[in-house]
């Protein structure tokens, strides 16, 4: 992926590219509003990341500025400011997920690869999702591996589907929370793992190769 | 030349007040004291009030005396000079019945052993033919007149004491009525002085009432001042003194003490706040440089990676008390929250099924009812923070609750009463150990725990963030006992 990290914070930026770069994506930099918003214009990417708070012009009017223009480019929104009323104001402004300082990188990561997947492969059209031997209906809501049906719960489904959507990239527990549950805070408990447990127990037991593994630090991947 | 005429009263004097030239005693400081205190009585409202409503009654009091004054002087004129006409109109009757002998005899005869009148006949060059004084100089023409005239004890002249009607007869002889008017002159100076006097009296009154009234409201107020004062110098626990009146300074003291008793609980919230910070941030990052330290000193750590990933969810963990904590801190600040209708039946179904999972894990038998539904159910507020709300009573019911155990969610509605809203409750019950009755305020406030979970892992913030959600939406947290275990109802208003 294409990556423009508009970030004023030095520091903060090199250890971001240098993350980026290493999980193999190609990396450019902004550290103020007015060369981002520039930058955004003038090239194509995959993602960006806009931090809210920057000198020359703030992160939000950019987005903003960029979705009038017509650049649907997905952004991920980085802020210091972690308030329910700031996150709903930063995607009210165009921006596409939140992310609130300070953050696991491996979660920033997770985040703009599933931001990037989902602009290459638009979800309206897909009716069906494969991974590997998993097979799974959107409109019939069932799942069959290697021809043999799984019967989920309704919730499970939708855990799963996510995974699928995902398959190969990692999906962080939040993540999870906030696209299966709409929860946008974090549980004491680590209550995603017990669901992904049963969903193990009905995906993977049985079978020689286990689809769903967790990804310690970070989350879990349907690997096929 | 000017007639003698007799003095009739005394003029005022000899009993004017000796002012009080107080002199710079040793007591010259309370001196000092009193004059400040005395500027400080002028400065006030009251006494500005005072001066007001005292200039007004002073004005009126004044148009009411002049009135007084002018009907009382005006008549007694007026009387005097009905009767001069009177005379004079006999004197004509004389001349035209016995000619200017007949005046002559009549003038003489009306000035005789009459000292406060005068009568005078003269003839056209000015000499007195007749009466009881003689011609005045320079007043020739006919008309009314106001003559001077001379006490014969001061030799002082009293100008325009005698009022006079002169006449003019044929062949240029004249006829002059006069009385001395020494006697309503007396009068109308006795009512000059007792007006000044009352005037005077009434100020000193009004100012004398004006800074007793602005004393006693100063005083009043002293007590708040005095309160506010020591307030600030941080002696939080001072209260405004009570009189017991029931006024409506008694009124605001209660109100002020009632503000200060609420600052006095969120500073030692605060303060209870700073050192639980302290304690549970400074702990595990104690812990974390000490791990992190001993990876160092010992180059052949057998798992570099281990320590790294321990170290991180060290890390993880503070920042999840740090995210708790700022989000109780946003609750309660009050900010600008998006406010939406939230389903409570829906929004608990949801976090029930999410949690119950976890109770399944741990065997513990997980149980929802729902009994509100629909617009029983509505309620206006956030849905994640409320969401998060029945996460963390959910979460708290399992952690306690012991294997084999039970755990239930209950949403029912609450009809109106006592004038209140319809309510919506939520019940989280669990037959744990619950909390005892003398710790079930505490455990609402920042960093607390109990004494037997303090070595279980939780930060202190799970119940404050519920409650501080609950009192966001208009709501109250609940925690009672379950007999054996903790009820916690969530009432929130229906709506």
């Amino acid at each position: 992926m294409k990556i423009l990290v508009i970030e004023d914070d030095a520091q903060a930026a090199a250890y971001m590219l240098k993350g980026l770069k290493e999980a193999g994506h190609a990396v450019d930099h902004a550290p103020d509003g007015t060369q981002g918003l520039y930058l955004a214009g003038a090239e194509h990417y995959d993602a960006l990341v806009v931090d809210r708070m920057l000198p020359g012009r703030d992160g939000l009017s950019l987005v903003s500025l960029l979705r009038a223009a017509g650049n649907d480019t997905p952004v991920l929104v980085l802020s210091a400011l972690g308030s329910v009323e700031d996150r709903v104001t930063g995607l009210r402004a165009g921006g596409d997920d939140y992310l609130t300082k300070p953050y696991a990188f491996s979660e920033l990561l997770a985040r703009l690869e599933s931001l990037g997947r989902r602009r290459a492969a638009p979800q309206t059209q897909a009716t069906k999702l494969a991974a590997g031997d998993l097979e799974m209906d959107l409109l019939a809501r069932t799942v069959r591996r290697a021809g043999k049906t799984i019967d989920l719960l309704p919730r499970e489904f939708q855990l799963l589907e996510c995974l699928m959507r995902n398959a190969g990239s990692v999906v962080t527990r939040t993540m999870l929370l906030e696209q299966v549950w709409d929860y946008h805070f974090d549980p004491q408990t680590n209550v995603i793992d017990v669901h992904i447990a049963r969903l193990r127990q009905k995906v993977d037991k049985g079978f020689d190769q286990p689809l769903i593994q967790t990804v310690r630090g970070a989350g879990y991947c349907l690997r096929p | 030349m000017l007639a003698s005429l007799k003095r009739r009263s005394q003029a005022p004097g000899g009993d004017e007040a000796a002012l009080d030239t107080a002199k710079n005693d040793p007591a010259a400081d309370r001196h000092r004291h009193a004059d400040r205190h005395l500027g400080r009585l002028l400065r006030t409202t009251t006494f500005r009030f005072a001066l007001i409503y005292l200039g007004l009654f002073v004005g009126s009091v004044l148009l009411v005396l002049w009135l007084i004054y002018w009907s009382t002087a005006g008549f007694l004129t007026g009387q005097a000079d009905t009767a001069i006409r009177e005379d004079m109109q006999a004197l004509a009757d004389r001349y035209r019945a016995g000619g200017m002998a007949g005046l002559a005899e009549a003038v003489n005869e009306r000035g005789m052993g009459n000292a406060s009148s005068i009568y005078i006949l003269s003839s056209a060059t000015g000499s007195t033919l007749a009466g009881n004084q003689f011609w005045p100089k320079g007043i020739n023409d006919a008309g009314w007149a106001n003559l001077p005239v001379k006490d014969p004890s001061t030799g002082l002249v009293r100008p325009g004491d005698v009022r006079a009607l002169i006449a003019a007869l044929p062949g240029g002889y004249r006829v002059l009525v006069g009385r001395d008017l020494g006697e309503v002159r007396v009068l109308r100076e006795r009512l000059e002085r007792v007006i000044g006097w009352s005037m005077g009296l009434t100020l000193v009154l009004g100012l004398i009432g004006g800074l007793a009234m602005s004393r006693v409201w100063l005083r009043r107020l002293d007590g708040v001042t005095r309160t506010a004062e020591a307030i600030r110098e941080g002696m939080l626990v001072s209260r405004v003194p009570l009189t017991g009146s029931g006024d409506e300074f008694d009124q605001l003291a209660h109100t002020l003490n009632a503000m200060l008793d609420r600052i006095e609980a969120l500073v030692a919230g605060i303060r209870h706040v700073s050192q639980g910070i302290a304690h549970d941030l400074r702990t595990p990052l104690t812990r974390l440089r000490t791990r992190l330290e001993l990876a160092l000193m010992h180059d052949t750590v057998e798992n570099p990676r281990e320590v790294l990933e321990a170290a991180i969810e060290e890390v993880d963990h503070l920042l999840a008390t740090f995210r708790a904590l700022l989000a109780i801190a946003e609750v309660e600040s009050g900010g600008n929250l998006p406010i939406a209708p939230v389903q409570l039946d829906q929004l608990a179904l949801n976090t029930g099924e999410l949690y119950d999972a976890v109770a399944e894990d741990q065997g513990i038998s997980f149980t929802m009812a729902v009994d509100a539904t629909g617009p029983a159910a509505m309620v206006q507020g956030n849905r994640q923070l409320l969401g998060q709300a029945l996460a963390n009573l959910l979460d708290n019911a399992l952690k306690y609750t012991p294997e084999g155990g039970r755990v239930s969610l209950t949403v029912s509605p609450v009809p109106a009463a006592n004038g209140g809203p319809a309510r919506v409750r939520v019940t989280v019950a669990d037959n744990g150990p619950g909390i005892p009755a003398e710790d079930r305020e505490r455990v609402r406030e920042r960093f607390f725990r109990l004494e037997r979970d303090q070595a279980r892992p939780g930060s202190g913030l799970g119940l404050s963030l519920v409650d501080a959600v609950a009192q966001r939406h208009g709501g109250t947290l609940v925690l009672d006992d379950n007999g054996p275990g903790l009820k916690a109802q969530l009432l929130l208003p229906a709506g």
